[in-house]
């Protein structure tokens, strides 16, 4: 894992008072994660302005705030935003994920699921969970990135909750082909969130596309 | 001839009945004149093979028509260039002073095939039809002196010609008008039964719904608001992820869609499981509403059959149950898991669940297949209607 043992800081903002403060105690069960700033509303926020590794941004929260305007505030300020929600909704997913999220992730009881998709984005990554991959092989949008057929069968197959290689069974091919079809869907929605500007920036998006290779999880 | 319901086909038959009786009877007349001997003709002999073939024509035509409920327009030309040659060849193969008598047996069957052109043929091709048969009447009948002797008659005949097929294309006109008005009143009263059957079965799935959640959500809500419940206690923990669950599943099976019966089946089934300690992530996507009970229960049943599996054997307490619709109605459900899996190069599904999840959705119409490899997971795929997954 190229974070090691490092403990990644995050940010929690959800209008659940009572989900915020369970979710720095279920975090503690864990070395490796540590809740370092929990409010209910983005501006909030954004006006203690944290230092941290991940945002774990809720997907509506009660202000009636737009959930991808959220992303972006976010965002422009240089955070790495994570969205939680209880329902997948698709729509609203999508769009965050266009503001610049870089993954998506259900709330439920999986704490060993949330600690990989945070150490994901955490290291520049996109955390592709198979939930935020169903929603994305419902992706209509003509502005959605190109995915090729075979990059589309992987990322449907790895929807439905597969391991990997029984993805890589069913397509026909290698686990480590099906490994890379994924990553590279990984990375075509990680570029939607940060467009490269410089050559530096190439420079820097390739060696973290390197990291992101690298940081896959097995399965 | 189209006939689609049973007022119209009803319609048709008695039409094609009375054509047919018609004709029969037109042929009648000349037996009484054969009774009397054969002096009216120059060939008697072709005469009574023209008699027996016309006979046996009609009976041939009106049977057909009968049984298809009408005739295309095609038989109905037929049948008038038919008659045509016949009433040319009668009128010309009578002796003198016999083509307007009885023995010219030829005019009844002709008014006949007018009758037949009038009801079955477009009104103008009906006229053409009908001057076609003046002309073979006129035209075997008037090489003989006897159509200046007798101009009266012929005329007189003509007109029968000409106004038989039209009273006869008014009379089916009237008939077909009624036979459609009796059609569209059927139907609309058949698509009122089919709305009320529709909201009646919404009716009855909200109530199921509704008492789901009476007997999960509601009762561990009331619990906790009674008080006295440590909300961290593991079993009340469990029992709330539950519900999480099923509630989860329900809002996805349907609020982004309209509610659809299978949507709350499965998230039903995965409820069950949750109890069984097997945490099912539900996707659902577009999944056709008014799918048939079968084919519901048929997958709920794979379905449930697949988590067993899942809780028994794969110890895993992970599985998902992914269900996406398409325009056309079709449905492809996925179960899987990321546990131990097993060997089925047999192709005999190690647990007999192959035979009893294809065995239903092939009854049901549709299809399944289980996809495993020893430490590499397993999935279920089920498809309905009927493809290759």
């Amino acid at each position: 894992m190229a974070n090691g043992e490092r403990v990644m800081r995050v940010g929690v903002i959800d209008d659940d008072a009572m989900l915020r403060e369970g979710m720095a105690e279920w975090f503690s069960a864990r070395s490796d994660l540590r809740v370092v700033a929990s409010t209910g509303s983005v501006g909030e926020f954004l006006g203690e302005g944290p230092e941290l590794d991940v945002v774990l941004l809720d997907l509506n929260l009660r202000d009636f705030s737009v959930p991808a305007d959220n992303v972006r505030r976010l965002c422009a300020k240089g955070y790495k935003v994570l969205i939680v929600s209880t329902i997948p909704d698709a729509e609203h997913v999508i769009a965050t994920i266009a503001a610049g999220a870089q993954g998506y992730v259900i709330k439920n009881r999986d704490l060993a699921a949330l600690a990989g998709a945070i150490s994901d984005v955490a290291s520049g990554g996109f955390a592709l969970s198979p939930e935020l991959a169903f929603v994305l092989t419902r992706d209509a949008r003509s502005e959605r990135p190109s995915l090729t057929p075979r990059e589309r069968e992987v990322l449907g197959f790895y929807a439905s909750g597969m391991t990997l290689e029984a993805v890589a069974r069913r397509v026909g091919i290698a686990p480590g082909t099906a490994r890379t079809h994924l990553a590279r869907v990984k990375q075509k929605y990680a570029d939607v969130g940060r467009p490269a500007y410089t050559k530096l920036d190439l420079a820097d998006r390739h060696r973290e596309d390197r990291l992101d290779l690298d940081g896959l999880p097995p399965s | 001839m189209l006939v689609s319901s049973q007022p119209t086909l009803h319609n048709e038959r008695v039409i094609a009945l009375t054509l047919g009786a018609f004709r029969i009877v037109q042929h009648l007349p000349f037996l009484a004149v054969s009774i009397g001997g054969w002096t009216a003709y120059s060939r008697p002999a072709l005469m009574a093979w023209l008699f027996v073939g016309s006979v046996a024509w009609s009976v041939f035509l009106f049977t057909s028509a009968y049984r298809r409920g009408g005739l295309t327009p095609p038989w109905a030309l037929v049948d008038v260039g038919f008659a045509a040659v016949m009433t040319f060849t009668v009128g010309r193969l009578c002796l003198p002073g016999h083509e307007l008598a009885w023995d010219n047996w030829s005019v009844g069957p002709v008014v006949g095939a007018g009758a037949v052109a009038a009801v079955y043929l477009r009104p103008r091709v009906a006229i053409f039809a009908v001057m076609l048969l003046v002309t073979a009447y006129v035209m075997g009948v008037q090489p003989n002196e006897a159509i200046s002797a007798d101009v009266a008659q012929t005329v007189g005949n003509v007109a029968g010609l000409l106004l038989f097929p039209f009273a006869a294309g008014v009379a089916a006109a009237t008939l077909r008008r009624f036979a459609r008005q009796a059609e569209h009143a059927q139907r609309s009263e058949f698509e009122l039964r089919l709305e009320r059957e529709t909201e009646r079965r919404l009716v009855d799935e909200r109530i199921r719904q509704f008492r789901l959640l009476h007997d999960t959500v509601l009762s561990t809500l009331s619990a906790i608001a009674r008080g006295g419940l440590d909300h961290r206690a593991p079993e009340v923990q469990k029992r709330c992820a539950d519900d999480a669950d099923l509630l989860r599943g329900l809002i996805t099976g349907m609020a982004y869609d309209t509610p659809t019966s299978l949507g709350a089946a499965l998230a039903e089934v995965s409820r069950a499981h949750a109890e069984l300690g097997l945490e099912v992530r539900q996707q659902y996507d577009s999944l056709p509403d008014g799918l048939p009970p079968e084919a519901v229960e048929a997958i709920s049943h794979a379905v449930r059959e697949a988590l067993n599996n899942v809780v028994k054997h794969a110890g895993t307490p992970d599985a998902w149950v992914t269900a996406t619709g398409d325009e056309t109605g079709s449905v492809r459900v996925i179960v899987a898991d990321r546990g131990a899996g097993f060997d089925n190069s047999s192709g005999s599904g190690g647990f007999g669940i192959n035979q009893s999840i294809r065995g239903r959705m092939r009854a049901a119409g549709g299809d399944g297949r289980i996809h495993t490899w020893e430490g590499q997971g397993t999935e279920v795929e089920l498809a309905w209607p009927t493809v290759n997954v």
